[in-house]
This record gives structure tokens, sequence and C-alpha cells, in this order.
């Protein structure tokens, strides 16, 4: 399976950040493989609004299969949600590895819903 | 007073900071001069702020049917839509995703500037008129006519209702146009759309900060102003030598009575309650026609600041062991600043932030050493090459935001720094590829040292897109400070009223603390203040500061919590011991730490600090 998380540096230890539209970068995680590449967030950074619309994009452009991250917005969910892309909320004091662990045992199931509210409506 | 040679008269009237008074004098005005003998046109009052409109609590109007405003957003006809994602990449909203080849329509985020239409390759977008807000009108309201609009809670496109509610000022009319508070886009708007500004202000040091920005915004747009002083004292003096360096006029002043504080907390019109103030009233006006002159441009020398050319990593999760407490008021003018301000002084483990971007005031009370200052840059906006335009006028013609003109001499075209929001249409549109895109600088992001504790502010350029993402760059650092420091509480002074800026402070935080004022159009605000904090899975937590002044309102905002599943964690008496800590420039409690303010708000602050752990969030 392949997932991408959302962290804050480029190691492999590194736990996880909790924001996912506006997060550093990206973590693509095949557990298959045991390959971790790393892509940058920082244009998202940069937006004025909708970082987590453009985020999911890029995640499903990146063949992501699941994210894991800690909250994910009414909007991003939506853009995953759409592709069929399965979103994990994890605690931010889980690596990379202890999360796909955690999910891949099933002790972490995947998310039905947007877990914080974006704008509101 | 003779009026002659006037067919039209459209007057804003604004203020950089919020809940000086502007609707106080502007109804005022309008009540006093639509039934004056020595003035004869009839008058009509515009309310304005879309965002919180407050006039019409303050009038019994029998409203006509609402009319809608609409605004055009994109509608996908998927039997010509191929799914190449050019829409979704030119949007600088990012109100459209594109996801496996299917376009995903995000409505509250687009400006409907219309770009995604124009680079559409195979025609599939149409742009079709949705509902974003309405206006209500009164034709036979006496003395004066009355209309307001209204824009529904979420959307963005405050500009637009102001525009068509501009509309609505017949010839043979005075028109007078409550304006929202600050700087930003809608108050652009408001003022691009008069004549003459009248400039409401305080004597505080606040007051004459914000005035300041006002003042600037007025020169940019070439507006001839005049300042209105309210709740006037002994001594005005920070506003006169502001207004004389301007070189613009004080035109009148409403002097601070307990009484008239209690008349508009009411919803009473001041000048109907007290026919005293009409003869000061009509005189300003005289003046206001007289002597308005555009104000000169001022900037302030200030101490230079170490300049970093890098922004401190901005890896600012909430991770530490802090708790984070916003302070909001929907209303400006509340005490939201003085209160921050008098927590600052009682944490002792903190760092503060300052969410009030487009009016910051908590470096007034906290004053200290900039440690650090660079500039942010969060928006683009087009620029013509008039080398390469060939004069057809296209861009003209196809923008939404009126932002782009023709000097009527050469003929030549010019963007409107103003009025560009850097939607990317022209540059996408001009068939002899004039137009690109600069990126400008839109605000300055500050840390200073601030006795006892690091703050972290910023600057939004006057009139610039975009606060909302600034207050995110102030908070992303703050978290890094906080963590950094390893301190136990961030106090984030909110923006007034529930738009983006308020929402990018709520965001995420632990705890939400409304500074509210027992009047009623606090009480208006309040509401949807809370339901935004609500929105966010918070339960805000109210303090009525000026509590004594009317109690009978005061009860109902006890009420008014009870029934919004929210609760009020104390009262903070009126004092005058607050207004003098301004006007000493530094928090309520370091000025006198047993006036009946500071006790009130040091036993409210013991009772946030014992309830820190049951009300922190998880954010792990």
């Amino acid at each position: 399976m392949k997932y991408v998380i959302s962290v804050r540096e480029e190691s492999i230890d590194t736990t996880v950040d909790p924001r996912f539209g506006r997060a550093q970068m990206f973590a693509l995680y095949d557990s298959k493989t045991g390959e971790c590449t790393w892509h940058s967030n920082t244009q998202n950074l940069q937006a004025a609004q909708g970082a987590g619309i453009q985020s999911a994009q890029n995640v499903v452009n990146l063949g992501a299969e699941a994210v894991i991250t800690g909250h994910c917005g009414p909007k991003a969910y939506r853009v995953l949600n759409t592709a069929g892309v399965k979103i994990y909320n994890v605690s931010s004091q889980l690596t990379i590895k202890e999360a796909v662990r955690q999910i891949e045992s099933g002790s972490i199931k995947p998310s039905d819903g947007a877990d914080v509210e974006g704008h509101w409506v | 007073m003779k009026v002659t040679g006037y067919n039209l008269m459209k007057i804003a009237i604004c203020s950089g900071k919020g809940g000086t008074g502007k609707t106080t004098v502007t109804l005022s005005l309008a009540w006093t001069l639509g039934q004056a003998d020595e003035f004869t046109m009839p008058v009509r009052v515009l309310d304005c702020d879309v965002e919180e409109p407050n006039c019409h609590l303050f009038l019994r109007c029998n409203y006509a049917a609402p009319q809608p405003v609409n605004a055009e957003k994109p509608v996908f006809d998927m039997t010509k839509c191929i799914g190449c994602g050019r829409c979704a990449n030119k949007c600088r909203y990012n109100a459209i995703a594109m996801v496996k080849g299917t376009p995903l329509m995000f409505n509250d985020m687009c400006h409907s500037c219309g770009v995604c239409a124009a680079v559409c390759p195979h025609d599939a977008i149409t742009l079709k008129p949705e509902p974003i807000g309405d206006i209500l009108t009164d034709d036979s309201f006496k003395p004066f006519s009355f209309a307001y609009g209204r824009l529904n809670v979420g959307e963005s496109q405050s500009p637009m209702v102001i525009g068509k509610l501009q509309k609505l000022s017949p010839e043979g009319f005075l028109t007078l146009m409550d304006g929202p508070p600050g700087t930003a886009c809608s108050a652009v708007k408001t003022i691009s759309g008069a004549e003459k500004v009248i400039l409401v202000t305080e004597p505080s040091p606040f007051g004459a900060h914000d005035l300041k920005l006002a003042l600037n915004l007025c020169n940019e747009l070439q507006k001839p102003c005049a300042v209105f002083i309210n709740r006037s004292d002994e001594n005005d003096t920070i506003i006169e030598e502001l207004a004389k360096i301007h070189q613009v006029p004080v035109i009148g002043r409403i002097p601070f009575r307990r009484e008239y504080a209690r008349a508009c907390s009411e919803g009473l019109i001041l000048a109907a309650e007290y026919p005293s103030l009409r003869a000061e009233i009509i005189a300003s006006f005289s003046r206001l026609l007289h002597d308005a002159a555009i104000p000169l441009r001022h900037v302030d020398s200030g101490a230079s600041s170490a300049e970093l050319s890098q922004t401190p990593s901005g890896a600012g999760s909430k991770n530490g062991n802090y708790q984070e407490i916003t302070i909001l008021s929907g209303k400006g003018g509340t005490g939201k600043t003085s209160v921050a301000g008098a927590f600052s002084a009682l944490a002792e483990s903190r760092v503060f932030a300052d969410c009030d971007v487009d009016a910051a005031n908590l470096k007034l009370l906290l004053s200290g050493k900039t440690l650090f200052s660079s500039s942010v840059s969060l928006s683009h906006q087009a620029v013509i090459d008039p080398l390469k335009c060939i004069k057809c006028g296209k861009c003209m013609e196809s923008c939404r935001f009126e932002a782009i003109d023709r000097d009527p001499a050469t003929g030549a075209f010019r963007v409107n720094e103003l009025h560009c929001e850097g939607c990317g249409l022209c540059v996408e549109i001009c068939p002899a590829k004039a137009i690109s895109d600069k990126r400008n600088e839109t605000g300055r992001l500050m840390m200073s040292d601030a006795g006892g504790g690091t703050l972290i502010h910023a600057d939004l350029s006057t009139a610039a897109e975009n606060s909302g993402k600034l207050v995110s760059m102030v908070r992303d650092l703050a978290f890094a400070v906080v963590d950094q420091q390893k301190k136990d509480w961030l106090i984030s002074d909110g923006p007034p009223g529930t738009a983006c800026p308020a929402i990018a402070s709520v965001t995420g935080s632990d705890r939400v603390i409304l500074v509210t004022e027992p009047s009623v159009a606090a009480m208006h605000d309040l509401e949807r203040v809370i339901k935004l904090v609500r929105h966010f899975g918070l339960t805000p937590e109210i303090i009525i500061n000026k509590a004594d002044i009317n109690g009978s309102v005061a009860r109902r905002i006890h009420e008014l919590a009870v029934s919004a599943n929210s609760r009020v964690i104390g009262e903070i008496p009126f004092d005058e011991s607050i207004k003098q800590a301004i006007k000493a420039g530094v928090p309520v409690i370091d000025f006198d730490r047993n006036s009946p303010a500071s006790q009130a708000i040091t036993s409210i602050w013991n009772k946030i600090k014992e309830t820190r752990n049951e009300d922190r969030n998880s954010r792990n």
C-alpha cells in the first residue's frame, strides 16, 4: 500500500505533522518495498487560501492510496474521498513506521468524515 | 447653512478602528440633517458594513422584499470537459480541484473572477449567478430612507454586495454610507464610491494608530476627508496633532458621557435622544463641506529594525505543552486588546500573538524592541507593459473588479492596485501578452521583545488582501517561538468580525474568549461569533466588559450564553482606569493593580488558570 504522510522533516524517524494542508512536506511510503520519497509542500504554504484542496490534489497525483495525518478538513476530505484515497487521523507522536504498522495491524481505522472544520458554511 | 450646487452628495463614514462610533455618527447626522430646515436635500443612509451590519438595529423599518445579490460561479458541462485541469491550475483561489479527470468545485472559495471560463480550451465552463447576499430597503422611513446589505455568512465577496448597495444612491439625495472598520477591500470599496469621507475616531493611542491607517488609505484613494472625534474628553491632543500632520480638519466632537454610552447600548439614535447635540452636528457637516481635504501621506520614521533576509522557520505545528487562548469580540471596540494586554501581564510564562493584522494594537500596550522584521508577499498583482499594450481595452472590459483604468488624455491602460485582486484573468486574455504578474509586498511579519515575553505581530499594507493568510503566518511563527521557549501560554489577540482573518485565528486554537459589552450592536455581533467558534468545536467563554453600563442588556447576554451553549466567565465593570492605562501605554494590571477592572480581570484569569487542564483539547 502506498501511504502519504504529512511530516515536518525529511527523516524516516520523524513524527506525523498534525496539519495536512499547511504541512511542511509529505513522505510517500510504500509499505511493500519499504521505499520512502520526500515531497515538499512549500508551494501550498504560500497559498492564500485552499491549501488543503491543493495538497489533496497533489497527494492524489503522487499516487497515494491512503493519507496519514493529524487532522483533515472537509474540503481536503472531499477531494481525497472523490479520488478513493483513505484517510487515517493519527497521533502526532507516532513515527511514519509506527503509524503504518498500527494501520496495517488494524488498530487504527480510516476516518469516515472530516475531523476538523475548515471554513464554516 | 446653505448648500447649493450639489445634485448628488455621497459621504462615507469610516474609521480605522472598530467601535469608535461610526454608526452613532452616521445615524445622528442623518437624523439631524433629515429634519433640519436649513438643509433641504433628502437624506439616505446605506449601511455598507455588510459583514456586520448594525444600523438596522437602531431603526424600526418596514423593508421591501430582499433583493438578492448574485455572483457568477462556474458550472461545468461534463460532455465537453476533458479533465485537462487548466481551470484548476489557473484558479488563484484554489476553488477548483481536478481529481482524476473530474473537476470538483468549491463555491465558497470562488471570487467570481472568470479566469476558469477564459482559459478552458473546450468551452466547458459557463458562469451562472449564485446568491451571495441580499439588500433590504425602506424608502419610506422618516426622516431618512435606509438600505443595508447582508453578506451571507461564510462568503468572502463583500465588495460585490457593497457595490450593488452603492447603486441605491439616487440623484438629488445626500447619501451617507456607514462603512466597515479597517482598511481592507470592503473599506476601499466603500470609500471609492464616496466624494468625501468622515473618519470617526476616539482620543486614545489605539484610535490614533488606526486613524493613521485610515488617513493613509484616503491619501491613496485621493479622497478629501475630515476627522470626527467621538468620546471626546478634555484632552484630544493625540488626535488633533495627527490631523494637523496630515493636514485634515477636525470637524466635530461628541463628548464622552456615560449616559451617551448607555443610550447607544440601548439601540437609540444619540441625536434623537439628545437634541442638544444638534447644533454641533449641523456645524460639523458644514465644516466637512468646506474644509475636507485630501490627507498628506505620512509614514512614521520609527526605529529602524534589524532586517533579516529569512523568515524564521515556520515549522510551527502545535506540539508543545502550551495552551493557546484566542481573544475575539465580533464587534470592534469592546476592549479585546485591553483584556489581552491584561492577561499578558498576569500570565507568567507566555508568548503573545497579535492576530489583528489589519490594525495591530497590542504592541501599543506591550511596547519593546523589535527583534526581527521581514516583508511578506502574499498576493499577485497585474502590471501592464505600456510598450507592448495595443490599447484594445479587452482587459478593462473583462475585469470583474473594475481594476483597470484608461487615462482619458493618453488612452493608456493602467492597473489600479487598490482594486486589483490578482486573479490573473487579464494576464490570460491579453492578445498582446502585455500583462504580467508581480508579487507585491502585502505586509510585514515582526517579532518584538515585549517586557518579559515575546510578541509576534504583523502589519498589513494598506488595502492589501489576504489578511487571513498573514494571520496564519503570525500564528505559525508564534507556535514555533512558544515551543522553543517552552512557555505555558500563547495569548492571541484576534481581529474583529467573523470573516476570513477571524476564521484564521480560531482554527486549531485551544480556547476562545469573547469580549463583549452590553449593547444591542455588540450582542448582535456576539451571536455571529459564537456560531463561528462553535463551528470549530470549541465552547466560547464570554467576558462582559463595561457590564454595569447597561444591566438589562448584560442580563440578556447571560441568557444568550446559556441558550448558545457557551458560558459567561466574568464581568468587568466600567472603569476609567482602562482608558487611562491605554493612554499611558501599559496593560491596566500594571497601571493600577487595585482598580476595579484589574481586580475583575485578575479573578477571571485565575479561573482560566484553574480550568486549564480540563479544557485542554487533545491536539496529539
